[in-house]
């Protein structure tokens, strides 16, 4: 208790959740590339090479690269804990996480196997040490607190999607390894339904009814949704594994699971509908856009099952990675990059006797407007991914094009942003 | 009801007047913005009077030192102060903009600030003081006294 309440104080040096939030984009920038110059021939099969390097630019240089960087901010400020030595610890991290998501995609894209038991290793330590140090971590934060233990059970999901994805790739590197298409499945579920999903709804329980003044979540949902979907996941993991064959019980399982992501994606957009505060936001377009694709994913998900139409496969992970996470943590950066500035700007102390100059708000560290641009750029990226599950011929070089545009120029918000302080604490105060 | 119900039910309070405040500069209806505004500054005055007078010295004084939690509180308590003075000015110079950009950073602000009271500080004195209603009796006294 001691230990949680002294940490009121702390909060990691800027530099630790920036290296992680300046990096992701151009991993995203990464993606496009390789789509670009792959073109339509990319979404011919899941299995292709270069499709799978860009998902994991995406899902571990994107995703994961923010959702550490923000956990090791987010822990001290909404659970009152740190991690100790922050700085050696997140750089740490980031080299083995960027090393190893550069191995792995490298892996795909130049038939050189040996660099899989590389990526593996390198993924492994990263991930599950991340995971491990953080659960220590918030052993000493409050119990009974709704994100923490949200948090918690996306953890173990996200170690789940680990093991399974680094037995995947040494596979590649062993042959003697069992090869199981089965297992990817497992491991993609896991990410999406399991890592992903699960956090984004412990983040949303505690940040959309604290920024955007709405009502609580139900306690129901706080309490038992996260659980719930663990359970499920579970349930079908093991149906998946030994009853594959009867279709009818697995598909009831996933049914299930699509039922608790509706239920947390409805109760959100009603609560966002019954927002108090009148001024337009950026974060609130993205959780509306990302709540809309994950809706549009499971009913896109529903007509797979009874059709057979090969762009009704690829979608429903299309929405769920550029559409739901990418928008959610995204919207997330607009609301924490700012803030942290302006934090840090405020704690600098020029020193005995010079006069600070006043710290801009945050409006002024990213222009609003700045923001609506990207917003407009990463919708339309989304559409041209849509777009390209059904003709890759003509829209996917476009849709790679738009999501490098709009990566750039969310990479030139957030550098803008930090020129900003920088320039800020170094000028001379009169 | 403890500390921590009482005190959080304060904070969205304060919340609900922000709101009023900001939707009616946001409407443009300066008028109602600054009528709004006055009642917000003088409750968040009150909330912090309740917990700088009473709540931290005896929670202070429990722990046998004034290092620690409270120590943060009240440090930003003056960054909050700082940005009531701004809002305060942009309302008399009714300049939208600037209103706008440090009601958003005080939200931000408010709201971190607020979620480590109500997660962390509140919850400690419900434990630690052995008759919390009378702590509590007391920052209620002290409002309606003023």
């Amino acid at each position: 208790m001691r230990n949680a309440a002294l940490s009121l104080a702390q909060t990691p040096p800027l530099s630790v959740p920036l290296l992680f939030f300046l990096s992701a984009p151009l991993f995203a920038v990464a993606c496009g590339l390789i789509l670009l110059w792959t073109g339509a021939d990319a979404f011919s099969s899941r299995w292709h090479p270069s499709l799978l390097a860009a998902t994991h630019f995406l899902t571990l240089g994107y995703l994961a690269m923010i959702m550490i960087g923000a956990l090791q901010q987010l822990t001290p400020i909404l659970m009152g804990v740190q991690i100790s030595h922050p700085v050696i610890f997140s750089r740490i991290i980031f080299i083995l996480l960027s090393t190893g998501t550069l191995a792995l995609t490298s892996g795909w894209l130049w038939p050189f196997t040996g660099v899989f038991t590389l990526a593996g290793s390198l993924l492994a330590v990263a991930i599950i040490g991340f995971i491990l140090v953080l659960l220590l971590t918030l052993r000493r934060a409050r119990p009974g607190h709704a994100s923490v233990y949200s948090a918690r059970i996306a953890l173990f999901a996200f170690s789940v999607t680990t093991l399974l994805g680094v037995y995947l790739v040494l596979g590649y590197s062993w042959s003697s390894l069992l090869k199981l298409p089965v297992l990817t499945n497992i491991h993609m579920t896991w990410g999406l339904l399991g890592w992903v999903s699960l956090l984004i709804m412990g983040i949303a329980y505690q940040v959309i009814p604290m920024f955007q003044i709405t009502p609580e979540y139900p306690s129901y949902i706080k309490r038992h949704l996260t659980l719930f979907m663990l359970f499920v996941l579970s349930g079908w993991t093991l149906t998946y594994i030994f009853f594959h064959e009867k279709e009818w019980l697995v598909n009831l399982m996933a049914t299930i699971l699509a039922i608790g992501l509706l239920i947390f994606l409805l109760t959100t957009l009603q609560l966002l509908s019954k927002r108090r505060r009148h001024v337009p936001d950026i974060t609130l377009n993205f959780w509306r856009l990302s709540m809309g694709c994950l809706l549009f994913s499971i009913m896109v998900w529903v007509l797979s099952l009874n059709l057979t139409y090969k762009p009704l496969n690829l979608l429903p992970g299309i929405l769920m990675i550029t559409g739901f996470a990418m928008s959610a943590v995204t919207g997330m950066l607009y609301k924490i990059i700012p803030f942290l500035i302006w934090l840090h700007w405020m704690n600098y102390n020029p020193g005995e006797g010079k006069k600070k100059a006043r710290v801009p708000n945050i409006k002024k560290i990213i222009p609003e407007q700045h923001g609506h641009n990207h917003f407009r750029l990463h919708s339309l990226m989304l559409l041209l991914f849509c777009l390209a599950a059904f003709w890759p011929d003509y829209f996917l070089r476009p849709a790679a094009l738009s999501l490098i545009i709009s990566s750039l120029f969310l990479w030139k918000n957030i550098y803008h942003a930090l020129q900003l302080y920088r320039k800020g604490i170094s000028s001379d105060p009169l | 009801m403890g500390i921590t119900d009482h005190m959080t039910d304060d904070h969205k309070h304060c919340d609900k007047l922000f709101l009023d405040t900001e939707n009616a500069v946001s409407a443009g209806d300066w008028e109602t913005a600054r009528n709004a505004g006055e009642n917000f500054f003088q409750s968040i005055e009150n909330h912090f009077a309740m917990e700088e007078q009473i709540l931290f010295p005896e929670f202070e004084q429990s722990q046998g030192s004034e290092m620690g939690p409270t120590q943060v509180m009240r440090y930003e308590h003056e960054q909050i102060r700082g940005l009531l003075a701004a809002l305060r000015q942009a309302l008399e110079a009714e300049d939208r903009d600037e209103f706008l950009g440090e009601a958003e950073t005080l939200m931000i602000f408010m709201q971190q600030h607020n979620a480590k009271e109500e997660m962390i500080l509140y919850p400690m004195a419900d434990q630690v003081f052995s008759d919390s209603a009378q702590v509590l009796a007391k920052m209620q006294s002290l409002i309606e006294n003023e």
